[in-house]
């Protein structure tokens, strides 16, 4: 038979994922000023990068979190949050197709310093908030 | 008096009918700006159901990878390469047919959006500078972005090519008597 805690893992990273999708289409939203139709206050890039750091920032907390000894020894929630938050949330807040995306549209619109002040952006932004992310659970 | 009114409502028809009956191709596409056609909570639901059917299918290509005996980094290069190339074939497709609100918020920033990620590619590369060293890690993390995004450059060049090829048959099919 289908073990519940099977299941409830796969439950928890849809849901996991709605919520980080949604973080990240809100923070889109904000950038482009959704509200007030026509020209957008920031390039959506921008939201971009920023749910991308901040999807490594808690990555970084939740596994550098104390692991329990025995995972199996927990109940069907012990087995689905952290299927929730990382693969979840984490996996869906950060997002890499939007990323080439963003940065074909940057080189294109101004060849030059957009694109590469964008992907150096991700390129030293991302592992250093990692590791930021690591040093908050301490 | 019936013979006035009966002439007054044929004249309209044919116009009225015949841009129906011709290809939308022929029809230059409407340029619809986003969020302008979709409320925020129909654009909230595709977006979120999107994101689940993104990271469900990115957890099982995470849970099938190792179990045919490839290292998990294989897993999130497959997702963010397969990802990237199918956003690239969405933009094209979305160039061509004038935008969809809706397809963009379902399928760009939900789906491909939620089933690409860019925290566990920077998690891998982590793990391979407490393998190897910090330049290799960081040759790896340049060296994803950069596939990523000749990835996503083939898919929407191929795509747009494609699809403008195809709309000109269509417009050529249609001309000729």
């Amino acid at each position: 038979m289908i073990d519940p805690r099977e299941w409830i893992v796969w439950v928890a990273i849809a849901a996991g994922g709605v919520a980080g999708t949604w973080i990240r289409w809100s923070l889109a939203r904000l950038a482009t000023g959704a509200s007030a139709a026509g020209a957008s206050r920031f390039d959506p890039a921008w939201a971009t990068l920023a749910a991308n750091l901040l999807a490594c920032v808690l990555l970084g907390a939740l596994l550098s979190l104390p692991s329990p000894s025995e995972p199996a020894s927990g109940g069907l929630l012990a087995a689905a949050l952290p299927a929730f938050a990382t693969t979840g949330v984490c996996g869906s807040l950060s997002t890499f197709s939007t990323l080439c995306a963003d940065a074909v549209r940057k080189a294109r619109a101004a060849p030059g310093r957009g694109a590469f002040v964008y992907l150096s952006a991700h390129l030293a932004g991302g592992p250093l908030a990692l590791w930021l992310g690591s040093m908050i659970p301490r | 008096m019936g013979e006035r009114l009966r002439r007054q409502s044929d004249s309209p028809c044919k116009p009225l009918i015949w841009p129906a009956m011709r290809s939308s191709s022929t029809i230059p596409a409407p340029k619809i700006p986003p969020h302008s056609e979709v409320g925020f909570a129909h654009e909230a639901a595709w977006v979120g159901a999107g994101g689940a059917v993104g990271a469900l299918a990115r957890g099982i290509v995470t849970e099938l990878v190792p179990a045919l005996g490839w290292p998990a980094i294989a897993a999130t290069q497959a997702v963010n390469l397969a990802g990237a190339i199918a956003l690239g074939v969405l933009v094209g497709w979305l160039e061509i047919h004038g935008g969809s609100p809706r397809g963009r918020a379902f399928l760009g920033v939900g789906v491909l959006g939620s089933f690409t990620t860019f925290s566990t590619l920077v998690d891998d590369s982590r793990g391979i500078a407490a393998a190897t060293s910090h330049g290799v890690a960081f040759a790896y993390l340049a060296g994803s972005l950069a596939l990523g995004i000749a990835g996503f450059w083939l898919g929407e060049r191929t795509s747009a090519r494609f699809l403008a090829r195809a709309s000109r048959a269509q417009d050529e099919a249609l001309d000729t008597p």
